[in-house]
């Protein structure tokens, strides 16, 4: 108790007399920009998914081939989620003559979840947004069924027994369009099902229940009902039921973890410095205390809960203007934010408060731990410093401090791993490089005048602390320009992923005799579209002239090929946005059949270059070899396939043609005549996916600008810190050097020169560095093929130029105004 | 050399206006050596830094050598400094980041504009560091560091020297070698002296003293003949 009492005596003390000051604001400082990180990042994230659930129609998606379990309906209503029913399935809708084969989605008035539903009357018009199934006896249909089933909207159509009226046009449904869907959507009023007589037994059937609500009860949810799901249920996220956003979003939240804990880094320096400077200006004090009698650990429980203290206080006004900022930012930024931006989590504000804490004690404990050593006899000897520290001890009370919290903000080992060893090497290069080029300076500035001179001097005669310095600067530097780097190739990589003209249209079932016609049509219309590729549909029945399941063994995962039929090809050239990963591309025509098969499918099936596969086409079995494997780019928006045949193997079997092409919205009329040529062609309209995919993407860049400025920020108060610790020497010798006669000019420049060689230093060695970091980035996090920029080696010590010394002679200008008689009050 | 006139420095408090120097004057002639003596709190420090031009009065004036320092701007102080004035300091106050040799070689340099090391180091051969002059000053005893900055003090040959306690963290036998060693110095130089201490011994070996009490001169005594006697038995 004499501990606390005392420590809050001389926290009070302290607090008032400024003694504080730099360590709470750097607290401040490393916690208000965390908090407003993580809570935007946490915000930002949370609403991406939500708006990626707006693609997929709902949060969460059960699907399976049998009714989905009325337990899993009680938990989901339960944990206060919203359901929804839906049925899907194929089935052939008829008008007069006419058929089709249809996708018939089967909802209930609860009809979406999430996203858009707009219906309206006339084909590639605006429509209106709409909630709920059509009313029992009424349908919905896709605007080119009633060009299939030659028919006008409000006509007639007939699924299995029952006559149905059509009163509206599909503009938009939600999670509707897909690669797989070829056929025209019908939504229909899941009461009117049994009517049709269309389910049958052995009918295939898609049984869907759609759940959305708050984030932590879809949390409670997918943990009940995991165990729940058998083998042919799926359960699909906001990310995994859009594979297209997958991988988007997926970098997003990456990028936005790693400028998270970033900052965290900056904050953890700034803090260590901070604290550092503390504990050197207490010495006496801990030596006063040690004379009147407290014992070493008692010292040191003081000095720990006066930090705990200034801790607290700091961490608390970091969180609270942090929280504020956050709102600010999400206030002014409302129409560039995602749609619905949930409101901020108590937890994140908490645990950045724990976080602040935690830091503070790890990377200020060597230094309490050098107050507790301090020796009585310094009362009478000041010359009597306490015992220096193993300088590992140091280093892996941070380090480890830094893993643990890194870890428990990112979840990501690689990336805590990347950024430690990536720090750690970067430390070594810094003192290496720094200590010889401090050498190359002091032997460049011999002859230079004396300010420069003794500018320079000044650095190399406080080696440690210089080299503590460029390390602390070219840390910030590094972590600036590698979150730039990334930032800009991130982007980059995005917008070449989906560039202006990435094919928004598929067409498929486009027979052997339309594909020289269409192909004409393109041209004539100037149409930008990918190649025609023949397609057969085909299920695999044998791996290895074994049944899969046998072949694969009891508990494998198998892969989506074995659940579904797949659409199969053949072609002599290597598509676009594929790339050879084993084996030969060159497949010689011929009525042997080899296969290209795409990598994650080898893998999961467990085949190798030479083995074979076996695949059912309508009546006909075909054993193909496998000559090579590929890796598919499927967000490229191209017609892509699982696995593609040598030219002649499949010529037997009746195909069909599919190709992808680009419609700007001025265009989409065009569709009609399209339809009207080539009846029964069918088209699936990936524009409104395609946009819905552009807006995630670019709101994700915005993240990703915001984030970058609290980083420059956080970067900003470790240099502040910096220059405060060092900020009562630079006193002493400027008032020192006026006494011997220096005017303020000569002060200023030696400050100068410092401040100009040490952000040129920084910044070469942040070069260096960051271009390393973001290596190991891009090859290990974000898979991404790294680059060299040149231009980071002129910017980086330009950017240290410019953020260094304004920042140092900002911190200290009372250097420059301080009169010399300071001198005399020192004794 | 040095004229004090009308000299008064006050501060505000908390509790109002203290006055620290109450219309103080006197003179002193070149070469001489005058010691400041009273009681802590007398306001001896303060007085000297305004006669070194470190800070500034409320009131009244100094002048050195017909040059009214109190009518000059910091940076024309601080080049008066450079030009004319050396300081001995009771803490010594050497960089800590510069060799025995660097320390002394700075006024010069600051003056100057160049490297000044060979009159440096004859500097220190004459304090008798002849042998220490790539030391650091934390390799250095008390002693030796006081020895440093009274090389350092008369490097630029100044015309007037401002010794600040210089004994006064020293044991009594290396505060008498330091005594011994300055006023050898100032002799030999014919440097004006001014000092503030509370040793009265030390304030004795002074040609006169100039003794304040709550801010103002209570004795401003002539040299007498026990000084006169002390300071002949002392250079015998």
């Amino acid at each position: 108790m004499l501990s606390v009492s005392l420590a809050w005596k001389l926290f009070w003390r302290d607090w008032k007399s400024g003694e504080l000051r730099v360590l709470i604001f750097a607290l401040w400082i490393a916690v208000g920009g965390l908090t407003a990180v993580t809570l935007l990042v946490d915000r930002i994230d949370r609403g991406m998914t939500k708006e990626a659930s707006q693609v997929l129609g709902a949060d969460r998606i059960v699907s399976g081939p049998r009714p989905i379990n009325d337990s899993i309906k009680k938990t989901a209503t339960d944990l206060g989620l919203s359901i929804s029913n839906n049925l899907w399935f194929s089935t052939v809708a008829v008008a007069g003559e006419e058929f089709e084969l249809s996708s018939i989605r089967a909802v209930d008035n609860f009809f979406p979840l999430a996203g858009e539903l707009e219906i309206g009357d006339k084909a590639f018009a605006e429509g209106k947004i709409t909630q709920g199934a059509p009313e029992s006896g009424n349908v919905w249909v896709s605007p080119r069924l009633l060009n299939l089933l030659n028919i006008e909207n409000s006509g007639q159509i007939q699924i299995g027994i029952k006559q149905f009226k059509v009163n509206g046009l599909i503009i938009k449904e939600p999670g509707g369009s897909s690669f797989f869907n070829f056929s025209p959507t019908i939504i229909m009023n899941l009461q009117d099902v049994p009517a049709t007589e269309v389910v049958q037994p052995g009918s295939r059937l898609n049984y869907r229940l759609a759940v959305s609500g708050e984030e932590s009860a879809l949390i409670d949810f997918d943990e009940a009902i995991k165990p729940e799901l058998d083998n042919s249920q799926r359960l699909l996220g906001a990310t995994s039921g859009a594979p297209q956003l997958g991988s988007a979003l997926g970098r997003a939240k990456n990028y936005l973890n790693l400028s998270g804990v970033l900052g965290l880094l900056l904050g953890g320096i700034a803090i260590a410095i901070a604290a550092n400077r503390y504990a050197n200006r207490h010495f006496d004090h801990s030596a006063l205390l040690r004379c009147m009698g407290l014992k070493k650990n008692q010292v040191l429980f003081t000095f720990c809960w006066v930090l705990l203290m200034a801790g607290f206080s700091g961490s608390l006004l970091g969180g609270i203007t942090g929280y504020f900022i956050n709102e600010l930012l999400v206030m002014s930024l409302a129409d560039l934010l995602p749609e619905q931006v949930p409101p901020p989590n108590f937890d994140t504000f908490l645990v950045n408060l724990v976080a602040g804490l935690t830091v503070l004690l790890g990377f200020a404990l060597p230094a309490l731990i050098r107050i507790r050593s301090v020796q009585p006899m310094r009362i009478l000897r000041k010359d009597l410093d306490p015992m220096s520290l193993s300088g590992w001890f140091t280093i892996g009370t941070a380090v480890f401090t830094l893993g643990v919290v890194l870890y428990w903000y990112a979840k990501n080992l690689t990336l805590v791993l990347a950024v430690i060893l990536g720090g750690g090497l970067l430390t070594l290069i810094c003192l290496m490089l720094s200590a010889g080029f401090l050498w190359l300076a002091h032997k460049a500035t011999k002859n230079s005048s004396i300010a420069i001179k003794f500018g320079v001097e000044h650095l190399r005669r406080h080696r440690s602390a210089s080299l503590i310095q460029i390390t602390a600067f070219g840390l910030t530097l590094t972590l600036i320009a590698t979150i730039l780097l990334v930032r800009n190739e991130l982007i980059e990589d995005w917008q070449a992923q989906l560039p202006e003209k990435a094919p928004n249209h598929f067409m498929v079932n486009i027979r052997p005799e339309e594909v020289e016609p269409l192909t004409q049509l393109f041209a004539e219309k100037n149409v930008t579209a990918s190649d025609v590729f023949p397609m057969v549909r085909g299920r695999v029945v044998e791996l290895n002239g074994k049944d899969p399941k046998e072949y694969l063994g009891e508990g494998s995962r198998g892969h989506n090929s074995l659940r579904r039929e797949l659409n199969l090809t053949w072609s002599d050239t290597f598509p676009e946005a594929n790339s050879l990963v084993e084996g030969e591309w060159q497949m010689e025509p011929s009525a042997q059949p080899v296969i290209s098969i795409e990598d994650r499918m080898a893998e999961r099936l467990q085949l190798k270059l030479g083995d074979t596969m076996t695949f059912s086409v309508g009546s006909d079995r075909i054993t193909a070899t496998i000559n090579s494997i590929r890796k598919i780019e499927w967000d490229s928006f191209q017609p892509n396939f699982y696995v593609i045949f040598n030219r002649g193997s499949l010529d037997q079997l009746p195909a069909t043609y599919i190709t992808s092409f680009y419609l700007s919205p001025e265009e989409k009329p065009l569709l009609n005549n399209m339809v009207q040529q080539f009846p029964t062609v069918s088209v699936i309209e990936l524009d409104l996916i395609l946009t819905e995919v552009r807006k995630v993407l670019e709101k994700a860049s915005l993240a990703v600008e915001i984030v970058l400025v609290f980083v420059v920020l956080a970067g900003l108060a470790v240099l502040f810190a910096t220059t405060r610790a060092t900020l009562d020497e630079k006193l002493y010798e400027s008032a020192l050097l006026k006494t011997l006669g220096a005017n303020k000019a000569f002060v200023r420049k030696t400050t100068l020169v410092e401040y100009w060689v040490l952000g040129v230093l920084s910044g070469g060695l942040a070069a260096v560095a960051s271009e390393g970091l973001a290596y190991v980035l891009y090859e290990q996090v974000f898979k991404m093929s790294a680059q060299f920029h040149w231009w980071l080696w002129l910017g980086a010590p330009l950017i240290g130029l410019l953020l260094i010394v304004p920042a140092g002679t900002l911190g200290n200008r009372q250097v420059f105004s301080l009169p010399p008689v300071a001198i005399l009050n020192k004794g | 050399m040095l004229s004090v006139s009308h000299l008064t420095k006050k501060v505000s408090t908390y509790n109002g206006e203290l006055i620290i120097l109450n219309d103080i004057n006197f003179e002193v002639e070149p070469g001489e050596s005058v010691a400041i003596v009273g009681a802590s709190g007398s306001g001896k420090s303060t007085l000297l830094s305004l006669m070194a031009g470190l800070d500034l009065p409320s009131s009244g004036s100094v002048d050195i050598s017909q040059q009214r320092i109190t009518d000059l701007a910091e940076d024309q102080r601080a080049e008066f400094r450079a030009n004319n004035v050396g300081f001995i300091f009771q803490s010594f106050h050497l960089l800590t980041t510069l060799t025995a040799l660097e320390n002394v070689a700075l006024p010069l340099e600051l003056k100057q504009g160049k490297s000044a090391q060979d009159e440096a180091k004859k500097l220190l051969e004459q304090v008798g560091l002849g042998d220490r002059l790539t030391h650091y000053p934390n390799q250095m005893s008390g002693g030796e560091q006081q020895r440093v900055a009274i090389a350092r003090a008369f490097a630029a040959k100044p015309k007037i020297l401002f010794a600040d306690e210089p004994t006064g963290n020293l044991d009594t036998k290396t505060g008498q070698h330091i005594a011994d060693l300055l006023f050898e110095l100032n002799q030999s130089q014919g440097t004006t002296l001014i000092m503030v201490t509370h040793d009265l011994k030390l304030a004795g070996r002074c040609q006169r003293q100039i003794e304040l009490s709550a801010g103002q001169v209570k004795n401003n005594d002539k040299p007498t003949e026990s000084n006169e006697d002390f300071k002949e038995s002392v250079n015998a």
